[in-house]
Parts: structure tokens; C-alpha cells; sequence
């Protein structure tokens, strides 16, 4: 009896070893398992400058949901960026989807100013105001070395 | 009367199709606009220095007409718009376009007919979007125009000029003045920031 009390607790410790092992994997593989809770919008870019799926979509700072999918319009040869934003937060139809750069060379990311007007985004809806990466480098050149006529 | 039930068929197809022809796209009406800048700017009876108010009253009546500085006001104050009265959304709206005439008068004022090229124009519903690039001596500014139908007419609600965007701009630094401070403040510092544009300009 004694012998078959060490053994269970032996399993149980195993078995709660594998179950946050488990945990872990998912939390820090940002798997998920079911479909990410919120609804999408999309928007277009005409350039995205290295933005990766899973990236943040931030209102002042805060995340409020993340790149889904980003493909490539055949037709305008514009990218289609996909977001799933929190179901508590609302976008108004005339914010502005902008793609950031976290510092002055990190991350990208999106950044949405949200705008005034009543009409509220739904499931599906689209951003149509967006500001593309802005490119430095381009914007260098053409400014420092822009004069040579 | 069988005659008169033809030609009256005619006279509405002929309407018709007149109406179709009068239906302009975006990019014309831009060019439009800016042919008649250009006709303003190299008028030789409004060149001399004690014409300018003239001169700048007439550009400002040409960009009026195609631009929509209420849906530009509302678009800048964003979540600030709603909780205005109508007399303050009406004071906002007159100062806003006076600040934006001021930054860019004398940026218009400085166009001497550069080529404008029309990239491409896409019509979404009710939005357009107008891709122009301004070909200067030593570099090309890519500006876009953001067309909406307001009232059946393309109106210019906002300026994306190398990717930047007029709206947002303003957007973002009213948020931030009204975030920390009042609307007074806020009309307050526009009128002050009006005040010193003008005298430098003049």
C-alpha cells in the first residue's frame, strides 16, 4: 500500500511536470489552438516594410489586436494586411492605419489613430485611410543628395 | 403621334448621355484645379507685390471649391468632433482652413508649373484615391489625393504627401493638445499660430 502511495505521487508530479511544459510551449509559441477572439478588418499598404504576421496593432502604445495575415493584392500589387482587433475596442470608420517603426530602426508594427465618425467598423470592415512604411533611407538620399541636377 | 413619343425618346437619351459626359472623374477635376492655379499665378495683373491679397484671394476660391475643410476638421479633431457645438465645429472649420491656406500659400505660390504627372486613380464607392507626382528640377514628390462624394461631388478630404498624411498629422498633435489641455487652449493656440503665419507671409 505504502509502496503504491510513492508511485502515484511520482505520476502526479510527472504528469503536472508535463502539463506545464505543455503550457509553456503554447504560451511562448503563441499557438492558438482556437481562432483569436475579436473581430477583422483590413487595410491596404503600399508598402509594409518587413511587417510579419502576429505583429502588434497598438492605439497610443496599447496593444488592441494583431497582424492575421498580410498577402498581396495581384490586381493593385498593394498589401492586403489583415488585423484581428479586441471585440471591447471599436474603430471608427475614418481612423488611419499607419505602419511604425518601434524606435528609429526596430520593429514595424501598426499603429491606428482612431478618428471621429459614428459609423463603427465591423467584422470584415476596412481601414481606408493608411500611411505606408516610410522608407529612410529613400528619404534620405532624396533629400541629401537630391540637388545633383 | 408616334413621332412625338421618338423624339422625346431621343430628347431624354440625349439627356442622359449629357449627364454621363458631365460626370467628371477625380483626376480631371484635380487637373482642373490646378490649371487654374497655374492661370492665377502667371496672371501678369496679379503679379505685383500690393496684388498678392488679390492673387491669394483667388487661389483660396479655386481650393474651396474642391476641397472639404469640414470633413478635413472633423477628420483632424477626430473623437473631439462629436462633443462640439455647432458654432464651435463652424469657428474650428474657418480656422483650420485659414492655418492650412497659411502653411501652404506660399508653397503653392512657389509652383511655377511643374509637370504634374497623374499616376493612377482608384475609385472605391464613394472614395478615390488621385496618385499625383510633382516632377521638381532635382527630386519627385509623390502627393496623393483623397477624394470622397460629398453631396454627389468629389470633394479633397485629405493630402498624403510622401506617404504622410495631412489628417494624420494634425490628428495626432490635436489628440495631444486636447489630451492634456481644453478646446479653448487648443483655438486659443490657432489663432495665435494664424496671427504669426500671417505676418510672415505678408
Amino acid at each position: 500500500m505504502k509502496r503504491f502511495d510513492i508511485e502515484a505521487t511520482v505520476g502526479l508530479f510527472l504528469f503536472l511536470g508535463i502539463l506545464s511544459m505543455a503550457y509553456l510551449s503554447i504560451k511562448l509559441g503563441d499557438v492558438h489552438f482556437l481562432a483569436e477572439k475579436g473581430y477583422a478588418v483590413t487595410a491596404s499598404f503600399a508598402k509594409t516594410g518587413g511587417l510579419k504576421k502576429g505583429t502588434s496593432v497598438e492605439i497610443a502604445g496599447v496593444e488592441v489586436g494583431k497582424v492575421s495575415d498580410i498577402t498581396l493584392d495581384d490586381k493593385t500589387y498593394q498589401a492586403k494586411v489583415v488585423m484581428v482587433i479586441h471585440k471591447t475596442v471599436n474603430i471608427s470608420e475614418d481612423s488611419i492605419a499607419s505602419v511604425k517603426t518601434k524606435g528609429l530602426l526596430g520593429e514595424k508594427y501598426i499603429q491606428i489613430s482612431p478618428g471621429g465618425a459614428k459609423t463603427i467598423l465591423a467584422d470584415g470592415g476596412k481601414i481606408r485611410e493608411t500611411e505606408s512604411a516610410v522608407d529612410i533611407e529613400e528619404l534620405i538620399s532624396k533629400y541629401a543628395f537630391g540637388d545633383v541636377k | 403621334m408616334k413621332y412625338i413619343k421618338v423624339v422625346f425618346a431621343l430628347i431624354v437619351v440625349v439627356f442622359i448621355l449629357e449627364s454621363v459626359a458631365v460626370a467628371e472623374s477625380p483626376d480631371e477635376l484635380l487637373k482642373v484645379v490646378i490649371d487654374k492655379i497655374y492661370t492665377v499665378l502667371k496672371d501678369k495683373t496679379l503679379k505685383s507685390t500690393d496684388k498678392t491679397q488679390e492673387r491669394r484671394k483667388h487661389i483660396r476660391s479655386i481650393i474651396e471649391s474642391r476641397f472639404d475643410f469640414e470633413e478635413m476638421s472633423k477628420r483632424a479633431l477626430a473623437i473631439y468632433w462629436q462633443k462640439r457645438t455647432d458654432a464651435e465645429k463652424k469657428e474650428f472649420t474657418s480656422l483650420f482652413e485659414n492655418l492650412l491656406e497659411n502653411v501652404y500659400i506660399t508653397k503653392i505660390e512657389s509652383y511655377s508649373g511643374e509637370e504634374v504627372l497623374f499616376v493612377e486613380q482608384s475609385i472605391d464607392g464613394d472614395y478615390s484615391t488621385v496618385k499625383t507626382v510633382i516632377m521638381r528640377k532635382a527630386q519627385k514628390i509623390p502627393m496623393d489625393y483623397k477624394l470622397m462624394k460629398i453631396n454627389s461631388e468629389w470633394k479633397v478630404y485629405d493630402v498624403v504627401i510622401e506617404g504622410i498624411s495631412l489628417v494624420n498629422n494634425y490628428r495626432t498633435q490635436f489628440t495631444r493638445i486636447l489630451g492634456s489641455g481644453s478646446y479653448e487652449g487648443l483655438v486659443k493656440t490657432l489663432k495665435e499660430k494664424i496671427t504669426s503665419n500671417e505676418s510672415k507671409t505678408q
